[in-house]
């Protein structure tokens, strides 16, 4: 895959993103997993904080997009079993520490291209818990290896999508709508669906991943998925100044707290996170589209992290964070830890050989 | 004349590294790099490689090798456990 084509990839991603919010999304937030799997969460009564419920069209279209990009050119593969439930754990701390930052990394990226320097601070906390994986996988960190599954397996998530796109377009009583608050923005469902999709179909060409950009710099110097999303990023910036939705400055930021440690510290357990899970929130949806079951677990664990965050008072907001969330994410960095440890080969091949002694 | 050496996919990076130690210990050369985009959509790791014997290696966590001749990927090796 040539260089260009990620670039491409990441300009159509950081154009939509900002096309989305003049469309009708809250600011800063045309594209962003963690905020948008909250709200569909919200909407499915997962959790009751009335400002943000709204099945998001556009993760429905990226799931469905990256399906029919791998079936298309012959890359669809139902696989998982490698761990699926320390996997969901990791998901549900990747979660609650991007809505204590509030945002995924790709919101993060947004946030930093409208001139929110909060975001500086996360994404040196991101790139920290990056790095903070990197020395696990590099002492032989593992979730054991996946296996082909049926295609059903595989596909369950996308179908889950659709049936969240029927409701989404029948509204029953039962979904939850915000009337106010960010849920209550959002663009058109056409153009929100068609921006997913082409995103989905984008990221699955490239393999566009937030997290793989920084740790396949560290660990080999490689730049390709950076320079991905260094284009969100660059076209981002150019979109905001052409549209005047820039402002340079910590303070009075859309959606944004000032709080650098929580800022730092909870993109930092996103990080170390995703490093673990292989793969940023945005690429856990690319991977489910793919057949891969893992990745699907991952998403509801995602989903399931929103729904605590919310309903433990764990996120927070733009009047700060809570000390509910600061407990949670010390908490989550020991649950990390101890992950990280328990499936090192040093563990792993010790406890095997212990059992084949007895 | 054409380059020619092998890439090893492997269904972990943990894969990667053992597979990295396994060359290593017979002295031979070892690179380890983000996977090409056209041979697999993972997110992982790969090897670059000119051992020819790379099947007395094989374990679990190694997925398939390829021959890459003039920038040509052909699978040469696949786990029989998929």
């Amino acid at each position: 895959m040539r260089k260009s084509s990620i670039i491409v990839a990441g300009a159509l991603i950081g154009l939509m993103s900002v096309a989305l919010v003049k469309f009708g999304n809250p600011a800063n937030m045309g594209l962003c997993i963690a905020c948008f799997l909250r709200d569909t969460a919200g909407a499915l009564g997962l959790h009751r904080a009335e400002v943000v419920q709204y099945i998001r069209p556009e993760v429905i279209g990226i799931v469905i997009g990256a399906m029919g990009s791998a079936m298309y050119f012959k890359e669809f593969s139902a696989r998982g079993g490698s761990s699926p439930l320390t996997r969901f754990v990791l998901a549900v701390a990747v979660m609650i520490g991007a809505l204590v930052f509030l945002g995924c990394p790709l919101r993060m990226i947004l946030r930093l291209a409208a001139g929110d320097l909060n975001a500086l601070i996360g994404l040196a906390g991101f790139a920290c818990g990056i790095g903070m994986g990197i020395v696990f996988l590099n002492k032989g960190f593992s979730l054991k290896r996946n296996y082909k599954q049926n295609t059903l397996e595989g596909s369950l998530l996308p179908v889950v999508m659709m049936g969240l796109l029927g409701l989404l377009v029948i509204a029953p009583a039962f979904v939850f709508f915000s009337a106010e608050g960010p849920g209550s923005l959002h663009a058109p469902l056409l153009i929100s669906l068609g921006a997913g999709v082409i995103a989905g179909v984008a990221a699955q060409r490239t393999r566009l991943c937030t997290m793989g950009g920084i740790r396949d710099a560290i660990l080999f110097k490689d730049f390709y998925l950076l320079m991905g999303v260094g284009a969100i990023l660059v076209t981002a910036f150019i979109g905001n100044l052409a549209t005047g939705t820039f402002a340079l400055g910590f303070e009075s930021q859309p959606i944004a707290h000032t709080d650098g440690l929580w800022n730092f510290l909870g993109l930092f357990l996103t990080g170390w996170g995703s490093v673990l899970l292989g793969g940023c929130p945005l690429r856990q949806l690319i991977l489910s589209g793919e057949g891969n079951s893992d990745s699907a677990v991952t998403v509801f664990g995602l989903i399931v992290g929103a729904a605590i965050s919310h309903n433990f008072g764990l996120a927070s907001s733009a009047k700060g964070v809570t000390a509910n969330g600061q407990m949670a994410v010390i908490l989550l960095l020991v649950v990390v830890a101890v992950i990280s440890v328990m499936n090192l080969p040093m563990v792993t091949e010790k406890a095997k050989e212990l059992k084949e002694a007895m | 004349m054409a380059e020619t050496y092998f890439v090893a996919t492997f269904h972990t990076h943990a894969g990667a590294l053992k597979f990295e130690r396994k060359l290593k210990a017979l002295n031979e050369a070892c690179k380890l790099l983000p996977v090409p985009r056209t041979i697999s959509s993972s997110c992982g790791v790969c090897a670059r490689f000119t051992y020819s014997d790379f099947r007395s290696l094989a374990f679990e966590d190694l997925d398939s090798v390829y021959l890459v001749v003039s920038h040509e990927y052909q699978r040469v090796w696949e786990n029989e456990v998929c």
